[in-house]
């Protein structure tokens, strides 16, 4: 039976397993002890195995089949998660992936999985038990604990860690801690145990364990108590000297705003995962109906300026008519053609996972607004950038874990992923609250660059990290910090007709924030006429238009300004950018724009109306003209450049 | 010297067990096979200690547990318990006994829940 007519449906199913393999395994992590994910992480793998060997990709069959058998174990208690199981499985999912992309791009499996395989089978046989036993018993206070305790002291009671051993022959040890437990907790109050009283209950440990307990009793008093206790090999009692005074409130807050915020994620997560039915199309097909909606429309703003020739009412009213329609159809199209962010997002929690391991740096990262919706250019242009800017948060931002702890932050830092649309901007930002950026270190390197930061605003010099060759970071990594990145971002999103800048506070964090076009292929402009010529300037960067008088513009710093209602405009004239002729007249138009957090007035001769426009590319003889994204094709016949504001600015 | 009372269904247990405390200079002052008998025998008797078994025919263990701390809230009760019965023994520890021993019997391990329940 020829399968090759199933390949297709195969990569895409498999590419949506790995995808939920890798989401399962991250939950996992998390919540070791969850089996409804385990299940779940099974059911994808046996999907994945199923289809693998219908299509006769052994490879794919043998090393699904493989974990699945320590899923298997997993779920009847007879392996615990730990983070080396996690680990392999991971590795496990990297191979898989590498074997559907080569399925893709070569037609054949071709990976050698028998490393793997082997890891695989040393955990199926090991019994995971001991070291997770050992592993568990690392004592940590999380910030509500250590609230607690301070609430506690305020009131004069004793907080005390206890540390028991028990017999290491003892039998029913669990039985035993709870002895231990129900003594203490006669005395005083419990607030934690380590590991946690599920552990304890369900023996999973090896024969120590700490309690926390706040009492009035002394120190003696508790001791004793829990020696007369028969099996009890030692009792440590240690009055607990958390110096948590000053950091535990603020992170606390931090923390329930995180909490609130998963909450309400979890919720939003509820309501919009409904099943959608829909139809896969090519994307081809999608492109050239795009086009033709171009078509229909320019063709629509051409009708609607003879009709004016002809004053006939009937015609104008059909026309009216047509316009209304192909306004919707175009925004059906352009609603068809977007796709929810997630698609980019996807992949990050696993990658900075990873990133995260490897620096030795504890990163949650949260994601917001996963289901904003871009056109399916940007989304595929986008994914590169934020990779580079998420590494540069962790690897540049978030400090290590002893250094956060120094700093008074909490050891584990965040990384926020959030997106949400603006007017007809989406808008992504990525959030750290790392160390920020040193602005006297940019100073430094753009003195080296020779660039004068005298004069300039803090916004403006911290910015000046988006310019090529600039890299603070004394030593190149891996992973970042090789200066060719943020020109890069820069460049790579001006491209895309969005912006960036930078926000950040010296040990607080950094956020850097796009804001990119919702589509790219149809705008609002505003045509403007300079000289002889119409351009086209997208509304979306279009602040106000006003009139002025020629010695109205100031020269300031060497540069000409205007000032508009107390703040001062730096000018750009058009004609003169554009090597045009300047047409001699007194009154001249300036249409303010703004890119970012950027003001600039751009000067105009006159103004010729708002339009609904569809972005042409100007074509390969044209294409290093910075200046335009491309052309238009006017009600008239008319061909108009389209102005790159951000590029003129 | 400190006064037993020997609570288990079974008279080769009881044996061992009161075996083990003479030889070691405690007085047993009586033995009950059910829980029931045992705290009939508590009330009469008012021993120091009480070893009790879990599973027994009439009145269980942890049933005999509640009945005697609910006369005397003082008592002090070591378990005798089987391995795998490691619910039972919290619900008894939940009701008020002090201590548990698991069998086999080890000596060693009798004597040092008696001491420290006694204390």
């Amino acid at each position: 039976m020829d399968m090759s007519q199933y390949l297709d449906i195969f990569l895409e199913e498999s590419e949506e397993n790995i995808q939920r393999l890798n989401e399962d395994l991250l939950e996992l992590e998390k919540d070791p002890e969850n089996h409804d994910i385990v299940n779940s992480i099974f059911r994808a793998a046996h999907t994945l195995k199923g289809m693998a060997g219908s299509m006769g990709f052994e490879r794919i069959a043998d090393l699904t089949h493989k974990m699945e058998n320590i899923l298997d174990k997993i779920r009847n208690g007879e392996l615990r998660v730990n983070s080396n199981i996690v680990t392999t499985l991971f590795k496990c999912v990297d191979k898989l992936e590498e074997m559907i992309d080569n399925i893709r791009n070569e037609g054949i499996e071709d990976a050698d999985v028998d490393d793997i395989i082997e890891e695989l089978k040393k955990i199926e046989n090991s019994d995971s038990y001991e070291d997770n036993k050992k592993s568990q018993l690392v004592f940590e206070l999380n910030e509500y604990d250590k609230d607690l305790i301070i609430k506690a002291k305020e009131k004069n009671y004793n907080v005390y860690k206890v540390k028991v051993t028990i017999y290491k022959d003892s039998v029913l040890k669990s039985a035993r801690a709870f002895l231990v437990y129900k003594t203490l907790e006669e005395m005083g109050e419990i607030i934690k145990t380590v590991p946690s009283t599920e552990d304890l209950e369900q023996e999973n440990f090896d024969n120590q364990f700490y309690v926390i307990v706040i009492t009035q009793k002394n120190k003696e008093e508790i001791k004793g108590k829990v020696e007369g206790i028969s099996e009890i090999e030692g009792v440590e009692v240690e009055a607990l000297q958390e110096n948590v005074h000053e950091e535990s409130n603020q992170i606390k807050e931090e923390k329930e705003e995180i909490k609130l915020e998963k909450q309400i994620e979890k919720e939003e997560d509820k309501s919009t995962k409904k099943v959608h039915q829909s139809v896969r199309v090519d994307l081809e097909r999608l492109d050239k109906f795009m086009n033709l909606v171009g078509e229909l429309v320019i063709h629509r703003t051409r009708l609607e300026q003879i009709s004016k020739d002809f004053k006939s009412q009937e015609l104008h009213e059909t026309l009216e008519q047509v316009g209304r329609i192909t306004t919707d159809l175009q925004d059906l199209v352009m609603k068809v053609r977007m796709l929810p962010i997630e698609k980019v997002f996807n992949r990050f929690p696993r990658m900075v996972r990873d990133l995260a391991k490897e620096l030795g740096k504890e990163v949650e990262l949260i994601i917001k607004g996963e289901d904003t919706e871009l056109d399916r250019t940007v989304i595929d242009e986008i994914g590169e950038p934020l990779v580079h800017l998420l590494r540069n948060a962790i690897d540049h931002g978030i400090e290590t874990p002893e250094e956060r702890i120094k700093q008074g932050k909490s050891a584990k830092g965040t990384v926020k992923l959030i997106a949400y649309q603006e007017g007809n901007k989406a808008v992504i930002k990525v959030e750290d609250d790392g160390k920020g950026i040193d602005i006297n270190k940019i100073k430094k390197k753009a003195e080296q660059l020779g660039i004068n930061t005298e004069g300039m605003t803090e916004h403006d010099i911290k910015n000046l990290i988006f310019l090529q060759g600039f890299s603070t970071s004394e030593k190149v990594t891996d992973i970042s910090g090789r200066g060719v990145g943020m020109d890069v971002v820069k460049t790579k999103i001006t491209s895309l007709g969005g912006s960036i800048e930078v926000i950040s506070e010296l040990g607080k964090g950094t956020a850097f924030i796009i804001r990119l076009p919702l589509t790219l292929s149809i705008i609002q402009a505003l045509l403007v006429k300079v000289a002889e010529e119409t351009f086209a300037i997208s509304l979306g960067f279009i602040d106000r238009v006003i009139k002025i008088k020629l010695n109205e513009v100031k020269v300031s710093n060497n540069k000409e300004v205007i000032i508009y209602r107390d703040s001062v405009i730096p000018i750009v004239r058009l004609a003169q950018r554009l090597n045009l002729p300047e047409i001699d007249s007194d009154e001249k138009f300036v249409v303010i724009v703004k890119v970012g957090e950027k003001t600039v007035g751009l000067l105009v001769d006159s103004l010729l109306g708002q339009q609904e426009i569809v972005i042409k590319p100007i074509g390969k003889l044209l294409q290093n003209q910075k200046e335009y994204v491309g052309a238009t094709i006017l009600g008239d016949g008319l061909v108009t450049l389209i102005l790159d504001v951000a590029a003129l600015i | 010297m400190a006064r037993v009372l020997i609570v288990d269904d079974a008279a080769f247990m009881r044996m061992m067990l009161k075996d083990i405390l003479v030889k070691n200079g405690y007085e047993v002052v009586g033995e009950a096979p059910n829980g029931l008998k045992a705290v009939e025998l508590y009330k009469q008797e008012r021993p120091d200690v009480v070893t009790m078994d879990i599973t027994m025919p009439e009145m269980d263990g942890i049933q005999a547990v509640k009945e005697i701390r609910a006369f005397d809230p003082n008592a002090k009760i070591i378990m005798c318990s089987a391995m795998g019965q490691q619910a039972m023994v919290m619900e008894a520890i939940k009701s008020g006994a002090k201590d548990f021993i698991v069998k086999p019997f080890q000596p060693e391990r009798v004597l040092e829940a008696l001491k420290k329940v006694l204390g």
